[in-house]
């Protein structure tokens, strides 16, 4: 057990104690994981990978940075070798089938095959409107939303996404660390933006979701 | 109220730039790529056509762009990562908590 004075927060800003460090930052490097790697387990691991990594390495922790920026910081490195671990046996197979509900987007029976037919259009999602519901997000709602339209994803395009739009790296680094070619990478973008773009006017924007017993349905 | 004869005029030659562009289908990709790379000038142009002429595609540029903002992170403090609500299970805490207590002991 750690020492009962420890929550005592001047003493906690001096805390060099990695189990000090797992009462501050615990739940904050895991909220972090997990919002990446979207697994629990893995997100644990990570976590618990990273603490033992800063305990053997207390002495490059030169306090330049804070404890939690350079907590992060190793966390950060797990979470792609982690991806990069993952991306070398990849689900082919969920690859190449997602691609094909692509095409249903687009059936049309009129002269206009080819284009948005009416079930998948875009719909409006106010985003010209000042008074749109974006506006006002609730971090967490969404959060809940864009996972679960990740978990829709292949895994390996979601992890690219993330890296993408989550984290902003570059392609380089993304096809790097998942040794993809650069095409592969433009097209995992294409269909992580087509698949997520829908799902989340799928479930935020259409689902009910105002309350007043409606969210219920 | 009567449309006017600019706007006929302008839907005439949506219709007719829209039988001849690429479909929606082909056009997608493009606009994710003009997120990751320069187009070439005919891409450019085929782009800023098919965007005049396509409603439901202006939205699914402007909806990746917010997209692509809304999933950014916020300065991540602890304030984000309580509204995230996503913590260690009280097993996990101790898994790791003995993992690292090990850690401890062999080192010192």
């Amino acid at each position: 057990m750690i020492s009962e004075t420890a929550i005592d927060e001047a003493a906690a800003r001096q805390a060099s104690d990695p189990l000090e460090w797992f009462e501050l930052y615990g739940d904050y490097l895991f909220a972090y994981a997990q919002r990446r790697v979207r697994e629990s387990s893995a997100a644990e691991d990570l976590v618990q990978e990273t603490f033992l990594a800063a305990l053997s390495a207390t002495g490059n922790f030169a306090g330049k940075s804070s404890e939690k920026t350079w907590l992060t910081g190793i966390l950060k490195h797990k979470i792609y070798d982690y991806f990069g671990k993952r991306s070398r046996q990849p689900d082919l197979t969920r690859e190449e089938a997602d691609f094909s509900g692509y095409n249903r987007m687009f059936e049309r029976s009129d002269e206009w095959d080819g284009h948005w037919n009416a079930t998948h259009a875009p719909a409006d999602w106010g985003e010209n409107n000042s008074a749109s519901p974006l506006r006002d997000v609730e971090a967490g709602e969404f959060q809940a939303v864009f996972s679960h339209c990740l978990r829709g994803l292949p895994e390996r395009v979601a992890d690219a996404f993330v890296m993408r739009e989550v984290d902003g790296l570059t392609s380089r680094e993304i096809c790097g660390i998942l040794t993809i070619s650069v095409n592969n990478y433009w097209t995992m973008m294409h269909r992580a933006r087509l698949h997520l773009r829908r799902c989340i006017e799928v479930n935020w924007f259409v689902a009910p979701k105002n309350g007043g017993g409606q969210g219920a349905k | 109220m009567e449309k006017g004869i600019g706007y006929r005029l302008k839907l005439r030659a949506i219709l007719f730039l829209a039988r001849r562009l690429p479909p929606c289908k082909t056009m997608l990709p493009l606009f994710s790529a003009a997120r990751e790379r320069p187009l070439t000038m005919r891409e450019k142009i085929t782009t800023k056509l098919h965007l005049w002429t396509c409603e439901a595609c202006r939205r699914y540029v402007a909806q990746i762009e917010l997209l692509s903002a809304m999933v950014k992170p916020e300065v991540e403090d602890e304030i984000s990562a309580a509204e995230m609500s996503a913590k260690l299970s009280p097993e996990a805490r101790d898994r790791i908590k003995a993992a690292l207590e090990a850690a401890v002991s062999r080192k010192n």
